[in-house]
This record gives C-alpha cells, structure tokens and sequence, in this order.
C-alpha cells in the first residue's frame, strides 16, 4: 500500500489561501480580460504555481498528490489563473530536463502546425490563456513541442466561464521538441482537469447544501423538502466519487504512466459534473442562474472543462477498445497496474 | 466525506489469484448455474468447498474456526465470485452479515455453535426483518417474543424472507416491549422450530426463494437471544451497514457485461468505455470502504452513498446492454447468457428496493452529511 495522500499542511494553506484570495470579486475582474497578475505572484511566492515539480529545475518540490491538491482547491475556489496549464507545461519542461521558471506558461493540446527546421507556424485554437504566456507545450502529432509565442497573433476569445481560450496563429516561431511521451503528458493533463473539475463539484455540494438550509418556502428551509434533499445527496455522491477517482488516479501516477486510471477517472469526473450541474441548479433556482452568486462561476467551469483534452465518447472509445482486448472485463476493473491500449 | 484511495499489497494479490485459479478450475463456463450476484444459485457443495479453503466466515474470530482476515481479503473472494456469477446462494447472507453480526453481539454459547457451521460452509442463514407493516419503517416490527420463564414464545409474520425456506437458521428482529426503537430485540430460530411455517411467495421471475414466516407461538431458550433485550434496532443498524457498501451492489450483471465487452462492435465503444470507467470507479470506493472497515471505522454512511448509486449504476448497464441486443431477451434461451439478461429484466427493480430502499438511502445519507 501506498500512501500519496497530500501534506495536510498544504491542505490547509490552499484552502487558506484560495479562499481568502479568489473571491467573487477577483474571479469577475479577470472576466474583464485582465490577468490577476498580483494573485498570480502571490500564488507563485507560496509555490502553488510549481508545486509537484523537481526543485532542482525550478520547481517547489513534492509529489502528484500535492499537485493534485492544489488542482482541487483552485477547482473548489474558482481561481481565474492558469494552475493547470503552468503545471502540465512545467511536468514536460522539467521530465526534459529543463527548468521552470514562476511564469504563466500555456498548454495547448491540439496543434495545427508546420515544422520546418525546428521553427512553427499554424494555428493553435482556444489556448488557455494564450494572451497571458510567452511560451507554451504543444502537442502535435506524436511529439511534445515547446514553442515561444511571444510572435504570436492572438485573437481574443473566452470559454464559457469567461476565461481567456485564445486562437494563436505562429509564423516560423522557435519550435523545440520535448524528449517525452505525448501520452504521459496527456495523462496528466487529463488528471489536472479532473481534480479541478472534481474540486468545483465538491464546491458546488457544500454551496448547494448550505443554501438549502438557508432558503425557506412554505415555512420551512427548502433542504427539508425530500425532493430538494435529493439533489443534494446528488451532489455529495458527485462530490465523493469524483475525489476518489482522482486521488486514485494521482496515486498510480505517482509510481507509473497510468493513462488508463488517467482517462477513466476524467471521463468518470465529466460525467459527475453533469449531474451536480444540473442538481446543483434545480436546487438553487432563479437565485443560481445570477452572475451575482457565487455558483456560475463554479457551474461555468464545469460546462467548460469537462470536455477538454477528449469529450466523453472520445475517452470511452479508448477505454471501449481496452475492454474488448482485456482477457475479461471484470480482470481489467480489478488489475493494479491496467495498461490502456493503443487507440486503434 | 473522504473515500482514500487504497491499492491491494502484495498478499492481497496472491490470494486474488489463488482464488482465481481455484474457480477457473472448480467453475468451468458451462457447467454450473449463472447466477446474478447475490441471487447466485444454492449448492450447499459448493459453499462447503469454498468454506474448506477458508474462504467463507473470513473475518470471523479464529477461536471460533474463522480466518481472523481482513474485509479486504473478504471483498477479494466475494468479488472473483460475482464475476462469474457463482452458485453462492446456500451462505451468501451468512457470510456477508449474520456470521459477523454474532461474533459481534453473540453470547458464547451461540458463536461456539454457530460460527465453526458457518465458516464450513453449512449452515445457511435467511433474514427475518420485514414485515407486512413494517418495509421501509423498520421500527413498526410487531411480531413479538414475549417472556415466559426461561423461554421465549414468538407470535406473528415475516415477509420478503430472501431463501427462508432453504436456510437452516433465520435470525429475525422482533418486539420485546411497546418501546419504538429500545423495545427490539434479534433471536436466531432454527428453520425447523415447532410452530414456524414457512411459505414461498413466487417472485417475478418465478423462482421461489422469497418467503413468509408465519411464527405461531414458536417457543425459544432465552439462549437463542443474539445480544441484549432492545439492542436489536442498534445491532440490525450495524447489520444494515454491512449490508451496503460492497461489491455485491454493482456486481449483479458482471457476468453478463464481461460476456458483452468480448464481442462488443464498434456501435457499443461510448457505451462499453463509460461502464468500464464507471466500474473501475466503483471498484475503487467498494475497496475503500472495506480498508476503513479494516481501519477500525464504521463508514455507513459512505456505505448508502456507494449503494445508492451502484444499484442506479446496475440499472443503467442493464438498459445499455438491452439496447444493444435490440430485441427481447428469453428466459428461455440456450444461450445462458441470454437467459440470464431475461432474469436481470424481470429482477431489476428490486436492486434499488432489497437492502433499503433508494428513497431510504437518501434519507440516511442526508443526516449523515449533516451530522458532520
Ligand atoms: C429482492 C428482495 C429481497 C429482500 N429480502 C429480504 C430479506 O431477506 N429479509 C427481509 O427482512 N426483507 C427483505 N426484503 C424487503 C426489503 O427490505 C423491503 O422491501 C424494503 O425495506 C422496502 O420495504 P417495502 O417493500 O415494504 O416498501 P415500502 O416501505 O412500502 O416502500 C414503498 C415505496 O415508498 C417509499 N417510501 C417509504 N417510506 C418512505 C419515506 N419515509 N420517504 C420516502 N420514500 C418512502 C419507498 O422508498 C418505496 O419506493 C427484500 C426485498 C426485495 C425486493
């Protein structure tokens, strides 16, 4: 047995420190197209930014599970920065040998590009924060790219939560290639999108049950209403499974590329965030469908995110194709160490 | 409310595939009767095999015969098991909760006579909780064990009895005084006691393991008491618990969905790949809860939550599988596959209503979220 379960010390300091600091007022500021750069330096300054990766490149030092942690707080608090993307980035930089370095960096997982003697150009669609990086990790075709996107032509669009997701077009850019798997990249991609997804989830079930006990109708707090109590064990059952998943996921990453937990704990977590969309709504009312409350920006999220790097029947079609080669499903579902197949 | 993340050590894993081997041999496809899950087939043989390998009565005390394993090891076993949809049936309920119920709350006399019988396989235990007026509403209980001396004299109707016909002993909760909950009490009562009738009802799929037990001044020693008078709502909570968070709750149609995934087409991948990830995940929260049991803790509420969804789970693979067949399937079929996918259609229902309700469930995990 293993135990990658995060230092309880940076628990608390993220919850501390995202609750404090990404509140309603910072996340609807950085919808207006302005990146929190004080946030960021002070995530930065407490390593949020670089955590899980080697400190001898840059990095703040623990494991997958930490970074994992922090993922899930800044899913929990809605934090309008690019966490995600810096780590996923900052994973590919530092597994080939290179170093970080406390900037936002990008991520795109989709590449249009051309490579001709090691300089790009194409186009890349809706980077995360591609107006905010001066270089990011691509992927195209089989390979891991670092390109330098200081050249770039940016044209400015948003995701559904109002964060920037940038289409970038690249003229004969510096292109190096990154000396790693793209699908171990991918892996954890897929996990740091879990963990804020399943963060959010967990955000939107004490939000959900906390105003049910507030909200009264017909003389009474709505939560006593069986119907409406349903919606909240919805939530919680979201909640619950989809932190599993992705503390699990994070623990066989931490000792092997596990693509497979990685994909089934990602499309396991989208799928939750369905429900507690759609539960955590119902039980609001008129007063969660506001860009006042705190919900949308929670709910907004999860619309996004829960299609990134592989919609559901792309992810399941992979899983699917396991399964069919597996010498028996229920040895697949019970194996410590599954081995996802190559997509066909 | 945290389920951690668990993997199985390196022992854990030996006896996976010890287990493993054992059934591929002891089981071969064909040549026993598929079951789904819980409702395995009886074959008191098979039981009593399994029983000689130490694998039933696994966390029972070693003084009285059992393993002194762990719930893990348990969730090991029973899941190779349900996977091939294993004739289970003779001690399902024994080894699942009545065993530990009385290593728990036992007196001497009844674990040194029950529990060697149950880790052998050969006693078969059937639970005697409901009643006409009492489903859901546990609490109403009005068969009663009045006082007489020595003895106790039992009066009235148990209901929805799951193989109280085939058991050889059914430990029922009945009413000891008018108190709601103080006033109950368990006994465990020999399937043949003078005065106890038992009577199949015929269930939807025609199979007669469903039963009432109509006890008529069925007389009992004060020594088939299982724990004190009134501690029976106490311990049939803890009983429930055991009851809920295991494999047994999205395992039901394993055998079916493993027989699917080999020849799945193209047209099944969306479909296929979102159980298989969902299975993993069970699988995943099903261990977990069985490393706190282990840990010393009583995670029941974490136990509904996984059971709530898990029987949802089942019922959503059964329709997914049902479409892609695209026809009705026959109960009787030749395939045994097919006519096992008949039993599931007719049986289905039941999977959020055995074990408390759905509706129950909820209601259990809401204090559970707000006693926190
Ligand atoms: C296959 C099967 C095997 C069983 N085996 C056994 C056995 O071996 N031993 C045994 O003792 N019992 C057994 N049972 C009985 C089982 O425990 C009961 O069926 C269950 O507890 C529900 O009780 P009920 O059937 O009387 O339904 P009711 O309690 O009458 O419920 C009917 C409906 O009303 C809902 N409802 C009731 N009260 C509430 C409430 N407060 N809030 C919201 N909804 C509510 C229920 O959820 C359900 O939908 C078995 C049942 C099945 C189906």
């Amino acid at each position: 047995m293993s135990d990658t379960a995060p230092d309880p010390d940076l628990l608390a300091l993220v919850e501390d420190f995202f609750g404090t600091e990404s509140g309603t007022a910072t996340i609807a500021a950085a919808e207006t197209g302005e990146f929190p750069t004080a946030l960021w330096r002070a995530a930065d300054g407490i390593g949020l930014s670089r955590i899980g990766l080697p400190e001898e490149r840059g990095g703040a030092g623990g494991g997958i599970g930490d970074a994992v942690a922090v993922l899930i707080g800044s899913g929990r608090h809605a934090v309008p920065l690019p966490l995600l993307e810096t780590w996923t980035a900052g994973w590919a930089l530092t597994s080939a040998g290179r170093p970080v370095d406390g900037e936002p960096t990008g991520f795109a997982a989709t590449a249009a590009l051309r490579i001709d003697d090691g300089r790009a150009s194409g186009d890349l669609h809706a980077v995360p924060w591609g107006r905010n990086v001066s270089r990011l990790v691509a992927l195209h075709q089989d390979r891991v790219l670092l390109l330098d996107v200081r050249g770039a032509t940016v044209r400015e669009r948003t995701d559904l939560a109002g964060m920037p997701a940038d289409d970038l077009t690249v003229d004969g850019t510096p292109a190096e290639t990154l000396e790693i798997a793209r699908e171990d990249l991918l892996s954890r991609a897929m996990l740091g999108r879990a963990a804020q997804l399943a963060g959010a989830i967990d955000a939107a079930a004490a939000l959900t049950r906390e105003y049910t006990q507030q909200r009264e109708q017909f003389g009474r707090p709505i939560g006593r209403f069986q119907a409406v109590a349903e919606h909240v064990v919805l939530l919680a059952e979201a909640a619950a499974m989809s932190l599993h998943v992705v503390e699990r996921a994070a623990m066989s990453l931490a000792f092997r590329e596990a693509a497979f937990e990685a994909t089934a704990a990602k499309l396991v977590v989208a799928e939750q965030a369905g429900i507690a969309i759609a539960a955590a709504h119902q039980a609001h009312g008129a007063m969660g469908m506001t860009r006042e409350y705190r919900l949308q920006h929670l709910t907004r999220r999860l619309m996004t995110w829960r299609a990134d790097l592989g919609d559901a029947a792309n992810l399941a079609t992979r899983l699917s194709h396991t399964a069919v080669a597996a010498s028996s499903l229920a040895h697949l579902i019970t194996d410590p160490e599954p081995r996802l197949e190559p997509a066909p | 409310m945290r389920l951690a993340p668990t993997t199985l050590t390196d022992a854990e894993l030996e006896l996976q595939a010890e287990v493993r081997h054992y059934l591929d041999e002891r089981l071969p496809p064909g040549h026993y009767p598929l079951g789904l899950g819980m409702n395995g087939a009886r074959d008191p043989e098979f039981s009593r095999d399994l029983g000689a390998r130490g694998w039933l009565g696994m966390s029972l005390p070693p003084e009285y015969d059992g393993g002194g394993r762990t719930a893990v090891e348990r969730l090991i076993v029973v899941e190779e098991l349900l996977a091939r949809g294993a004739p289970i049936g003779h001690h399902w309920v024994a080894d699942r909760q009545s065993g530990p119920n009385i290593a728990a709350n036992g007196s001497e006399l009844l674990k040194k006579e029950l529990l060697p019988g149950i880790v052998r396989g050969e006693l078969s235990f059937a639970i005697g909780m409901s009643e006409p007026e009492a489903g859901s509403d546990l609490a109403a209980v009005r068969t009663r064990a009045v006082r007489d001396g020595d003895t106790w004299r039992i009066s009235g109707r148990k209901i929805w009895t799951t193989g109280g016909a085939d058991a050889t002993h059914i430990l029922t909760l009945v009413r000891t005084s008018d108190d709601r909950h103080g006033g109950l009490t368990q006994f465990v009562v020999d399937r043949h006691s003078p005065g106890l009738t038992v009577t199949p009802i015929p269930f939807i799929d025609g199979t007669r393991d469903f039963c009432e037990l109509q006890f008529d001044d069925v007389v009992l020693g004060d020594d088939r008491r299982l724990g004190e008078v009134g501690a029976g709502w106490s311990q049939n909570t803890g009983e429930l618990a055991l009851e809920r968070g295991g494999v047994d709750r999205w395992m039901s149609l394993m055998p079916i969905l493993v027989t699917w995934a080999r020849t799945a087409g193209p047209d099944c991948a969306t479909d296929l790949g979102g159980i298989t990830a969902r299975l993993w995940a069970f699988r995943g929260l099903s261990l977990s809860i069985a490393r706190m049991v282990d840990e010393g803790a009583s995670p029941s509420t974490e136990a509904a939550l996984v059971k709530e969804m898990a029987t949802r789970f089942e019922q959503d693979c059964l329709a997914v599988v049902l479409r892609h067949l695209g026809r009705t399937p026959r109960l009787d079929a030749d395939d045994p596959y097919e006519a096992l996918l008949a039993r599931a259609v007719l049986t289905a229902p039941s999977w959020t209503i055995r074990g408390g309700t759905n509706e129950i469930l909820r209601t259990v995990i809401m204090k559970g979220l707000n006693g926190r």
